[in-house]
C-alpha cells in the first residue's frame, strides 16, 4: 500500500517552475531517498507534502487521502525533521518535545509517555530537563528528531538531518532512521551525503530542475550507467581548465569530475580510449600516480544525470 | 487545546526572559520612584500657612485703635498671625520692601482710613490679611453708623458674641493624584506599550528560527498560531502589569481607586493593543531592525501625546487635538477619571479605541500571515 502518492504535482513561483509534473509513489515501510542539487525542487516538494505550500496542479495523497481535503489527517500522520533545527533554546528538552507533540493533540498521560519514549529513542533522556543552549550540534539534531517522532507519525520526512554534525552523532541518527523504519515508519530522506543514501535508502529519486529525472533502487539507478566505464586517474600536478577541456575532447569521454589531482572520467563502454587519455598526460609531462577502473557508484549516476556533484 | 499549548509556550518563554522582565517590571517601578519624587512639588495641592507676620501702625482715633486691637487679637487667635506695632510708617514700608513682613497696615484718623501695603512675595498671606481687614472695616463703619442714628440699639449689638473675621467652612476636598499616584498610572500604561516588543519578537523569532514553519507543519493553522501567540503575550503582559500595580500599591501606597476591576479592564485593553501592534508591525515590516526601530520611535510619541512623561492637561489649541490621536491619552484619562472622580464616561471609549486599533493590527497580521511564504 502506498503511503504517499504525488500525481502530476506542479508548483510555480512567478515564472519559475519549482516542481514540474512530479510523480512519485512511496510504499509503506520504505526508506525513500530524495536527491538533487541545490534548487532542484526537493524542499518545495517536501513543503507541499507537509502542507506548508499550496499545490498549483496535481494531487498529493497520504494514506490514500488527498492532503488538500484532509489537511489535519495528513499532518497528523506526517512528521518533519527540518533541515534548520527548529527547537526552542529557552524551553527544556522535555518541554520542547511535549510542546510539539501537543500540537498533534496528544495530552495527559499519553503525551508524557510518548515524550519519554521519544527522548529514550534519541538518547536524550538524561538531558530531559536541560536547555538545548548547551547542546552540541548533534544533540540538537537528535532533539529535532525527537520533536518529529513523538506523535508517532506513519510518514517521517527527514530533510538533511545530519548536516554539520560529528561522525558519532551522524551514526546515531542513521541507526535511528533504520530503527524507526523497522518499527514500521516510512521515511523520506534527503541528504548531501551520497554514502548515507546508499547505506539506508531502499529507493531513490533524483530531482533536477523541478523534475524527477531518475527513480528506482540503488541497483536500478546504477544500471542506468551500464553503458559507461569509470576511470580514476591521479596525477602529480594540479589539473587546469585547459587540461580538463582537452580531456573532454577525447572521443568517448562522457562526464568528468575533478577532486584535487584526481580525475573521475566516465567513458562510453564501446569506445576504447584509455590509451588516448594516458597518452595526453604523458605527452604533457604529467606524472601519473595511479589509474583505476571502477563500476559506477550513485555519485557517478548523480553526476551523469545532473551534470553536477551532489555537494554543488 | 493546540492554542493552549502555544499560549503556555509563549508564557514560559517570556516569563523566563530576564531582560524583558527587567524592562517591563523593574523599569516602571524605578521610574515611578524617580519621577514621583522629582516632581512631587508639581503635584502638591496643600498651602501651608505658617509664620504670617504683619506690621501695623495706628495713628489717632482711640475708638478705631481699640477696635483694631480687638480685631488683631481675634485674628491672632484664629489664624496664628503675629502682629507687631510700629509708630513709624516709613519703617513699616521699608520692612515690607525687605520681605520681613507679609503686609503693613496703616490706620489714620484724618482722614479715617485703613491702608494695607502688601508684599508680593507673600501674596496669598497678604491677601488673606487684606480680606480680613476689609471685614473689620465694614463692621466698624456699620457700628459707627448705628451709634450715630440709633444709639439705643448699640448696646445689644455690642453685647453679641465676637464675630469671626474668617469663616471656616469645610467641604469634602476633591481627591487629586499625588506625584507617585500620577506616575504609577502613567509609567504602567507607558511600559504596557512596550509589550508591543513582546508581540513583535514573538513573531520574528518564530520566523528567524524556523519554528513557525515547524509549528505550521503540524495540524495548527496560521490563525491558531497567531491567536495563541497573541494570547500568550497578553498573559505575560498582564502578569507583569499586575506585579507593577501590586508593588506600587503595597510599597508606594499608590491609590488605584475604589473600582479596581474597571481600571484593570482598561489596562487589559491597552495590553491587547500593545501586543497586537507589535504583531502587526512584525508582519508589516520584514526587516527585524527596522521593525523594532519603528516601534521604539512610535512608542515614545504615543506616550508623550498620552501624557506619559508630563501631564498635558494644561495644553490647549492644536496640540490638544493631536493628543487625542494617542490611544494612551484616552487610557490615562479614563483611568484618572475613574480613580479620582468615579467618572466612567471615558472608560468605554478608551477601551473601544484600544480594541479597535488592536483589531486593525490583528486583521493585518492575519491577512499577511496567510500570504506569507515559507
Amino acid at each position: 500500500m502506498s503511503i504517499l502518492v504525488m500525481e502530476n504535482v506542479t508548483k510555480k513561483f512567478g515564472d519559475v517552475i519549482a516542481v514540474d509534473n512530479m510523480n512519485i509513489s512511496i510504499a509503506q515501510g520504505e526508506i525513500f531517498g530524495l536527491l538533487g542539487p541545490n534548487g532542484a525542487g526537493k524542499s518545495t516538494a517536501i513543503n507541499m507534502i507537509i502542507g506548508l505550500l499550496s499545490i498549483d496542479k496535481g494531487t498529493i495523497s497520504i494514506l490514500n487521502k488527498d492532503t488538500k481535503r484532509n489537511k489535519a489527517f495528513s499532518k497528523k500522520n506526517t512528521g518533519i525533521v527540518p533541515q534548520d533545527i527548529a527547537i526552542y533554546e529557552d524551553l527544556t528538552t522535555l518541554e520542547n518535545v511535549k510542546f510539539f507533540a501537543g500540537l498533534y493533540d496528544l495530552r495527559g498521560d499519553e503525551l508524557n509517555k510518548a515524550a519519554a519514549e521519544a527522548l529514550e529513542f534519541t538518547g536524550l533522556s538524561d538531558k530531559a530537563n536541560s536547555y538545548p543552549k548547551s547542546f552540541s550540534g548533534g544533540m540538537k539534531r537528535r532533539l529535532n528528531i525527537a520533536c518529529a517522532i513523538t506523535h508517532k507519525p506513519k510518514l517521517i520526512i527527514m530533510d538533511e538531518p545530519t548536516v554539520g554534525i560529528d561522525p558519532q552523532s551522524r551514526n546515531h541518527i542513521l541507526q535511528s532512521v533504520k530503527k524507526l523504519n523497522q518499527m514500521g515508519c516510512t521515511i523520506i530522506y534527503t541528504s548531501h551525503y551520497m554514502e548515507e543514501v546508499e547505506e539506508i535508502c531502499s529507493r531513490i529519486a533524483i530531482m533536477d530542475h523541478g523534475k524527477v529525472i531518475a527513480l528506482g533502487s540503488k541497483e536500478e539507478l546504477k544500471a542506468l550507467l551500464t553503458d559507461s566505464n569509470i576511470v580514476w586517474i591521479t596525477v602529480n600536478d594540479s589539473i587546469t581548465k585547459a587540461v580538463e577541456d582537452k580531456i573532454r575532447e577525447i572521443p568517448g569521454v562522457l562526464q568528468m569530475d575533478i577532486e584535487e589531482n584526481t580525475l573521475k572520467i566516465s567513458t562510453a563502454k564501446e569506445v576504447h580510449n584509455l590509451d588516448k587519455i594516458i597518452c595526453y598526460f604523458t605527452e604533457n609531462k604529467f606524472s601519473i600516480k595511479s589509474v583505476e577502473s571502477r563500476t559506477p557508484d550513485l555519485e557517478t549516476v548523480f553526476l551523469s544525470l545532473t551534470g553536477r556533484s551532489l555537494r554543488d | 487545546m493546540r492554542i493552549i499549548h502555544i499560549i503556555l509556550k509563549e508564557f514560559k518563554q517570556n516569563i523566563r526572559d530576564f531582560k524583558a522582565n527587567i524592562m517591563m517590571v523593574l523599569f516602571p517601578i524605578v521610574l515611578i520612584v524617580i519621577l514621583g519624587t522629582a516632581f512631587s512639588g508639581v503635584f502638591s495641592n496643600d498651602i501651608v500657612l505658617d509664620d504670617i507676620r504683619v506690621l501695623y501702625s495706628v495713628q489717632g482715633d482711640p475708638a478705631l485703635t481699640e477696635s483694631f486691637h480687638s480685631f488683631q487679637e481675634e485674628l491672632q487667635k484664629q489664624l496664628g498671625i503675629t502682629f507687631t506695632e510700629t509708630t513709624n510708617p516709613e519703617e513699616g514700608l521699608s520692612s515690607i520692601r525687605n520681605d520681613r513682613y507679609s503686609c503693613f497696615i496703616l490706620l489714620t484718623s484724618a482722614p479715617p482710613e485703613i491702608h494695607v501695603y502688601k508684599n508680593a512675595r507673600f501674596n496669598f498671606e497678604a491677601n488673606l490679611v487684606e480680606s480680613s481687614v476689609k471685614v473689620f472695616a465694614a463692621r466698624y463703619d456699620a457700628v459707627k453708623l448705628i451709634a450715630q442714628t440709633n444709639p439705643s440699639a448699640l448696646a445689644g449689638i455690642m453685647a453679641s458674641p465676637e464675630e469671626d473675621y474668617v469663616q471656616s467652612e469645610s467641604i469634602d476636598k476633591k481627591r487629586e493624584p499625588g506625584s507617585l499616584d500620577y506616575y504609577a498610572v502613567t509609567m504602567l500604561t507607558l511600559f504596557l506599550l512596550y509589550a508591543s516588543l513582546t508581540g513583535f519578537w514573538s513573531v520574528k523569532n518564530e520566523q528567524n528560527f524556523k519554528t513557525g514553519n515547524r509549528i505550521l507543519s503540524s495540524p495548527v493553522t496560521k490563525i491558531e498560531l497567531l491567536t495563541g501567540k497573541t494570547l500568550g503575550g497578553l498573559l505575560v503582559t498582564i502578569v507583569q502589569a499586575a506585579v507593577v500595580l501590586l508593588f506600587s500599591s503595597l510599597f508606594f501606597k499608590v491609590y488605584w481607586g475604589s473600582d479596581l476591576l474597571s481600571v484593570l479592564l482598561i489596562i487589559f485593553s491597552e495590553a491587547v493593543l500593545a501586543i497586537s501592534l507589535g504583531t502587526g508591525i512584525a508582519y508589516l515590516i520584514r526587516n527585524d531592525g527596522t521593525g523594532a526601530a519603528c516601534l521604539n520611535v512610535l512608542i515614545p510619541i504615543i506616550a508623550f501625546l498620552g501624557g506619559g512623561y508630563v501631564p498635558l492637561s494644561s495644553l490647549n489649541g492644536p496640540l490638544t487635538a493631536i493628543t487625542a490621536l494617542s490611544p494612551l491619552k484616552w487610557t490615562n484619562e479614563a483611568i484618572f477619571r475613574l480613580i479620582y472622580d468615579q467618572d466612567y464616561t471615558i472608560m468605554l471609549p478608551a477601551i473601544l479605541i484600544n480594541l479597535a486599533v488592536a483589531a486593525t493590527f490583528l486583521m493585518v497580521s492575519a491577512f499577511l500571515s496567510r500570504k506569507e511564504a515559507v
